[in-house]
């Protein structure tokens, strides 16, 4: 998936990474944990809201980052 | 928009903030996709309390509802929203949907199916373009074949010209754009 072109509305933008799940492995079938999906695709949603959550923490330090390098009112920068 | 300290809704407040007939909601909840965070029906006479959490999974499984996505696959998108806030809360720990979608510099957040029948969720800022994350197969997530909750028609593609190894968005769902439209500011 890396690389992958991806379309919307005629856009297309680059995709820097996708991280492809697969998700063949389980087959649909009531989940022992209360949940309507396999452990397996359980375990594959799991997953994928710890790699949103990384990466959303990331991009918030990075914004923070940002700010504090950017001068303020005196010129100074903020630490 | 809603009053910044009103922290729950009944289903009448709720079905007249997202502008939809109660009956919308109730399906959604009677399906297991939204489950009241505050208090669920159980009975005659019981009513459903909604959180500001609430009103952003409602929005959001309206909007794939309307384009035609099952109930189990949106009920698997709101899955993945609860865990990852639950994931972010650990290292911010006022991390809070809807309200922390909404604050200035905060990445946005989509929902997307694309063209190859997957789930993908994509992060972005104004100083990162997009990644995408997921590519969980539909297939897996809708019921067995006899559910009448199976695609109905087949999705509608948007895009024009696709090569070998391109992937087409089918439904892009801004989770972020439809928490700013709430006004459920953090």
């Amino acid at each position: 998936m890396v690389g992958n072109v991806y379309h919307f509305l005629g856009v297309a933008m680059k995709i820097e990474k996708a991280e492809l799940l697969d998700s063949s492995r389980g087959s649909p079938q009531e989940g022992s944990g209360g949940s309507p999906w396999s452990p397996e695709i359980t375990e594959l949603l799991d997953h994928l809201a710890e790699e949103l959550a990384l990466e959303y923490v990331r991009l918030m330090e990075q914004a923070a980052e940002n700010e504090a390098s950017i001068p303020n009112e005196t010129g100074e920068r903020e630490d | 928009m809603v009053s910044a300290r009103q922290e729950e809704w009944t289903l009448t407040e709720a079905a007249g903030l997202l502008g939809e007939p109660q009956h919308r909601l109730i399906y959604l909840c009677e399906k297991g996709v939204v489950q009241p965070d505050l208090q669920d029906a159980e009975g005659r006479g019981s009513s459903r309390r909604f959180s500001a959490r609430n009103l952003l999974e409602f929005g959001v499984a309206l909007r794939l509802r309307e384009l035609g996505i099952p109930a189990s696959v949106i009920g698997a998108v709101l899955y993945v929203l609860r865990g990852f806030e639950k994931a972010i809360g650990r290292n911010l720990p006022g991390f809070r949907l809807p309200g922390s979608l909404t604050v200035a510099g905060a990445p946005e957040l989509k929902v997307i199916i694309g063209d190859d029948q997957r789930l993908y969720f994509s992060l972005s800022s104004s100083k990162a373009r997009a990644k995408t994350y997921g590519g969980v197969s539909l297939q897996n997530l809708v019921g067995p074949a006899d559910d009448p909750d199976r695609f109905k028609k087949p999705l509608r593609g948007v895009g024009k010209k696709v090569t070998q190894g391109e992937l087409l968005a089918k439904v892009e769902v801004n989770v972020s754009g439809i928490a700013k439209d709430l006004g459920l500011g953090a």
